[in-house]
């Protein structure tokens, strides 16, 4: 029996006599450091526990001790001795003040970063950019509103606010307001709560330059579309420009009033797609410079490679990159920066793989529908919309071909396919308990 | 157990210990203090198991005892009383007082569950005058937060060199350095958890000197009746020395009264979280400290230096650490050294080496 096991198996006959809360006071953190010639050497994590031990555990802990090991122990002494930590070999540890640094934003809560200039232009922007561009030669006139839309992370919020940067720089008297769809909201009720709806009405309805961030969030918010139809109404009218972004196209918005889709685009509507694999590199030595940092060109082509949807996450890769670097202090290799990116590259193609088989079955069962139905030939309503969402489902996560879609739900020709893809394509925009199906549905199919 | 002494002494005792018997739900019996009656007089202990404190309060033993109770609750008490004499008595587990025509019962629990205050009898010694002591603790305890992320830069550094000793103190965004003289001691180097020096302040506050000793793991107060025992942090202090410049560019010499006060009034514009508030310094010119906050407005103040030397610097700070270093120092006039906008800064007082506080600046 080792050291160890000796004191386990006299903690386990102490536990009994003592009460649990004196127990885990007194014993948490103790063990035996030596044990010659019949003494034990009971070492404890502070002063107060060895007073304690020695003047009224001692005969506890002497007599279980003898228990256990068949009274080879005669004597036990206490010493105080941080178990956890290696005194062999003190850590040096340096002691840096930091700065703080802090990033401002200007008076109408721009940030300062996301300018013209930084901004990168490759095919997925170009109209976007130029719609923006002539936004600011001709504020109010050209393109009122303009209608920003595109995916997470691709530079929306980047280019709203170089139009608001740069309309300041050419027309320093301009009011601008820049806020995100949540502040609007936010202001809208405590202006309601605290009877100033007045106040809030003529603060956003006397500004030269409105800039709404994320306006989907403005979906299921009756109240605030309101207020915010007649905001919107009040600066057209007088040609100030209203400039909005959204994850989407208004159509796509969901319990958006159509008064608002239609106002929504009747202006200009641009999107941003993701970046192509030089705009990206682009992108990377643009930050890498902004952050005074040098990269291989192998690693950059890299990184452009593995992340491709979301230049956020490309900065993100980027910064702890950096980080590594000043940690470690040594520049990082490509097989060191494989590793350290693995969670954030691999967690795409860890996603379940699917099958159209898998689509089928989740299909059959989200529906309550025998499978030999969905493929069979009945022309049934109850049948026909699930049929047409697993051949839209397929031809959007599997990119399978028309007719391998057909094949797969009983024969049917590639023509019945393709116009199951258009129909729900459609449907989508226009019906919200489809679109709410197949977000369910595409849930299910990647979770498990 | 019972005892008989004037409600001035017990009041002290009691002021002393109660603080550090704080809430601890694994053991209930740590939320009490111990009273025990001695020929010496009544004993009071409280421990939190890493800072124990004992104290005795003079009076009449008249038969021996213990007993822990709230001391809170004792304290609250005997502080509504008049000065008079006050009677203890332990009967059937409880603590009966009497002061005159007012009779308390408190409810204890027996002593015999109470931890064993450790004691120290050999090590380290040395004496410093508290007075001297307290200030730079009170300092140097401005400047450290508690970080259980760093243990050992969340405590106070007590090194001696050369029979004299600097106290440290740190957050990483400003550091405090103060020298105190002691007599004995010899060259050592540990820190100290900062509720100990806490506790140290409060209890050594209007005493003549404060005795130390420590040994390898443990340090010990005494001050008069009181003694503090304590563990002490583990582990390195980092280089502190390596992060004060040796040098700087600009000298400036101001009155330390007006400078606060413009900070104060900086202290009014800054923007909330950040903070900042800036000082400009122009070579031969005056010194302004000025804030902005776009939503309230601005401020500045113009301050005529005493004296002043360098190529002059813009530099932003946070306006509760520059105050924190401006309030410790003693002197009148205070010294400001700067190189530039990101580099740390020195605060020190005038004609004195006893003391000096570095703060980083906000870089912009």
């Amino acid at each position: 029996m080792n050291n160890l096991e000796l004191w386990r198996s006299v903690l386990g006959e102490l536990e009994l006599l003592i009460s649990k809360a004196n127990f885990t006071t007194w014993f948490k953190n103790t063990n035996i450091v030596s044990f010659v010639d019949n003494q034990v050497v009971v070492a404890v994590p502070n002063a107060f526990t060895k007073a304690w031990l020695e003047n009224k555990y001692h005969n506890y802990i002497l007599k279980a001790l003898q228990n256990v090991s068949g009274n080879t122990v005669r004597s036990v002494v206490y010493q105080v001795e941080l178990i956890n930590s290696n005194p062999s070999t003190p850590t040096k540890t340096s002691l840096n003040l930091p700065t703080e640094a802090v990033v401002s934003t200007n008076v109408f809560g721009l940030n300062p970063r996301y300018t013209f200039d930084s901004f990168i232009v490759g095919k997925n922007n170009e109209l976007a950019r130029a719609a923006a561009l002539a936004v600011v030669q001709k504020p109010g006139q050209t393109y009122n509103p303009l209608f920003i839309y595109g995916g997470v992370g691709l530079g929306k919020t980047h280019l709203m606010q170089a139009v608001g940067h740069e309309i300041i720089k050419n027309n320093p008297g301009k009011r601008i307001i820049y806020a995100p769809c949540e502040k609007f909201t936010t202001e809208f009720i405590q202006a309601i709560g605290s009877g100033k709806i007045e106040r809030f009405k003529s603060t956003y309805r006397s500004v030269d330059v409105l800039l709404i961030d994320d306006i989907q969030f403005l979906a299921g918010k009756e109240g605030t579309q309101e207020e915010f139809f007649h905001t919107f109404n009040a600066l057209h009218q007088n040609n100030k420009q209203i400039i909005l972004t959204s994850d989407r196209p208004p159509k796509a918005i969901q319990t958006l009033e159509n008064r608002l889709i239609s106002r929504f685009e009747w202006g200009m509507i641009a999107d941003i797609a993701s970046p192509d694999l030089e705009t990206r590199i682009a992108i990377l030595e643009q930050k890498c410079q902004e952050k005074n940092y040098k990269l291989d060109r192998e690693i950059v082509t890299f990184l452009a490679n593995s992340i491709q949807n979301n230049i956020r996450e490309l900065e993100g890769a980027l910064n702890r990159i950096i980080a590594y670097h000043q940690l470690n202090n040594r520049i990082p290799t490509i097989d060191n920066i494989k590793e350290l990116l693995d969670n954030i590259i691999s967690k795409k193609s860890t996603l379940p793989a699917i099958s159209p088989k898998k689509i089928i079955n989740l299909i059959a069962s989200y529906y309550e529908i025998n499978v030999s139905d969905l493929t069979g030939i009945s022309r049934k309503k109850h049948l026909v919309i699930p049929r047409q969402i697993c051949m839209y489902l397929m031809r959007e996560e599997l990119k399978s071909s028309f007719p391998s879609i057909g094949e797969e739900l009983g024969g049917r020709d590639h023509t019945t396919a393709i116009h199951a893809c258009t129909r729900i394509g459609n449907l989508i925009n226009s019906d919200t308990k489809t679109q709410q199906d197949i977000n369910n549905l595409r849930q299910q199919l990647y979770q498990n | 157990m019972k005892f008989l002494c004037t409600q001035d002494n017990l009041l002290v005792g009691l002021g002393a210990v109660v603080h550090i018997a704080s809430r601890n739900t694994a053991l209930p019996i740590l939320n009490n203090i111990l009273l025990k009656t001695t020929k010496a007089g009544l004993e009071l202990a409280a421990t939190n198991l890493e800072v124990g404190i004992t104290t005795t309060v003079r009076g009449k033993t008249e038969k021996e005892g213990a007993i822990t109770i709230q001391g809170k609750l004792l304290l609250d008490w005997v502080n509504l009383t008049p000065v008079e004499k006050i009677e203890l008595e332990v009967l059937d587990g409880n603590l009966l007082i009497t002061a005159g025509k007012r009779h308390a019962t408190i409810r204890g629990i027996p002593s015999d569950e109470f931890p064993v205050i450790p004691e120290i009898s050999s090590g380290i010694k040395f004496v410093s005058r508290s007075d001297e002591l307290i200030s730079a603790l009170t300092c140097i305890s401005l400047s450290v937060k508690t970080d259980e992320g760093r243990p050992e830069i969340s405590g106070v550094l007590w090194q001696i060199k050369n029979n004299q000793l600097f106290l440290v103190g740190t957050d990483s965004y400003r550091l405090t350095e103060a020298r105190v003289t002691i007599e004995g001691g010899q060259d050592i180097q540990i820190i100290t958890p900062l509720k100990t020096v806490q506790e140290l302040i409060r209890v050594a506050s209007g005493s003549q000197d404060v005795q130390v000793l420590v040994n390898d793991n443990q340090i010990l107060f005494t001050i008069d009746d009181t003694k503090i025992i304590s563990r002490l942090v583990s582990g390195q202090y980092p280089d502190y020395q390596q992060i004060v410049p040796s040098q700087f560019i600009n000298k400036l010499i101001i009155e330390k009264d007006e400078l606060v006060q413009a900070v104060r009034a900086a202290s009014l514009f800054v923007r909330a979280g950040i903070n900042d508030i800036k000082l400009n310094y122009s070579p031969g010119g005056v010194v302004i400290i000025s804030s902005a906050n776009t939503q309230i407005g601005e401020n500045f103040t113009e301050i005529v230096p005493v004296k002043s030397e360098g190529e002059g610097v813009e530099i932003v700070f946070n306006y509760r650490y520059f105050l924190d270093g401006l309030q410790s120092i003693v002197t009148s006039r205070v010294v400001l050294e700067l190189n530039n906008s990101n580099s740390p800064a020195m605060i020190k007082p005038l004609e004195r080496a006893d003391f000096y506080y570095i703060i980083m600046p906000i870089r912009q």
